[in-house]
């Protein structure tokens, strides 16, 4: 039996035949779910991102730095950017979301101080391999508010030739490699560890400068559980900054020095 | 008072993997181990290390 539906103007005429499905949405509905779904997806993402920017700037934001972002992954971040002269950057991460801050300021320009501030992070350490690396400009690094433990440093800070200070205390209890990492950095001044935290060979033979502060921190942070290990000092440093009195030049031979050196016995202390 | 030992002037002190011209040894670390080579010469391996590691 053939039926003949009228509609309302303007309206199809449907020619339906009984025992015979006809789909009357002629797939418009999937389409404009789809549609709905992609322009939802696209609104959300745009405003999400855009209010998650304000408030990374609104709370990244220091004065007379440039301001920061919220970003997951900072790997070669700033590698080989050019900044304008005598720049600082505060780099605050809500959450970092891989294990690697490799080479974020390598051979970058103009930067004369980092600061570097993990919010969160799911990982116990962070692999710093190259972070300023071959960068010849930068100053400070400011790993006061770090966040997180030093993992390997291999590079670190290889031919940062005026670096003077890393602030903040280092936890290197996870660092494994520390390859060349402050050679011909002989401006560094002060650096400070996380007490027995250190547990591989480390050499600090670039670092002239070094002041008692950092060298007694470095003593101190030599881990008391390891066997076999060396760390290796500047004998310059280590003179100048623990001399008898001034001009001496004589502080590999204090009192002071070697009572502080007799509490880490499982060490060899080399000085160059 | 632990021991310590002192490399002559322009020599530097090795057992082939530490290296200084003074060196304060751990505890079971014999002196006798360390030899001196010059200063020329540990630049050299100094260098040879970097190359190693391709800087």
């Amino acid at each position: 039996m053939k039926l003949d539906l009228k509609f309302k103007e303007n309206s199809q005429k449907l020619d339906l035949k009984f025992g015979q499905f006809q789909d009357l949405t002629d797939g418009g509905y999937e389409r404009g779910y789809a549609e709905g779904e992609k322009v939802g997806y696209s609104n959300g993402y745009t405003d999400g991102e855009t209010k998650g920017k304000e408030q990374g700037y609104a709370e990244g934001y220091n004065e007379g730095t440039i301001p920061s972002y919220y970003i997951g992954e900072i790997y070669g971040l700033y590698d080989s950017v050019v900044f304008p002269e005598n720049s600082e950057i505060y780099l605050r991460l809500a959450k970092l979301f891989n294990q690697n801050a490799g080479y974020v300021c390598r051979k970058t320009k103009n930067l004369k101080k980092l600061t570097l501030e993990i919010g969160s992070t799911e990982f116990e350490f962070i692999y710093f391999g190259g972070f300023i690396r071959e960068n010849t400009d930068i100053e400070i690094l400011d790993f006061s508010n770090l966040g997180v433990k030093i993992g390997s440093v291999d590079y670190f800070a290889l031919g940062a030739t005026k670096l003077k200070s890393i602030y903040g205390a280092l936890d290197f209890s996870e660092c494994t490699v520390a390859t060349l990492w402050l050679n011909s950095a002989n401006a560094l001044e002060d650096i400070e560890f996380v007490p027995n935290t250190i547990k591989i060979s480390i050499d600090f033979y670039w670092c002239t400068k070094l002041s008692k502060a950092s060298l007694t921190s470095i003593i101190n942070g030599l881990s008391a559980e390891t066997s076999g290990l060396t760390v290796t000092l500047s004998k310059t440093a280590v003179n100048k900054a623990f001399e008898t009195s001034e001009g001496a030049n004589d502080g590999s031979t204090s009192a002071e020095w070697l009572a502080l050196i007799a509490t880490k016995p499982n060490w060899n202390i080399s000085l160059v | 008072m632990r021991v310590s030992i002192k490399a002559s002037e322009g020599m530097i002190l090795t057992n082939g993997e530490i290296y200084g011209s003074e060196i304060f040894l751990a505890d079971g670390l014999k002196a006798e181990k360390f030899h001196e080579i010059t200063k020329a010469e540990y630049e050299k391996i100094l260098k040879a290390q970097e190359e190693l590691n391709e800087i």
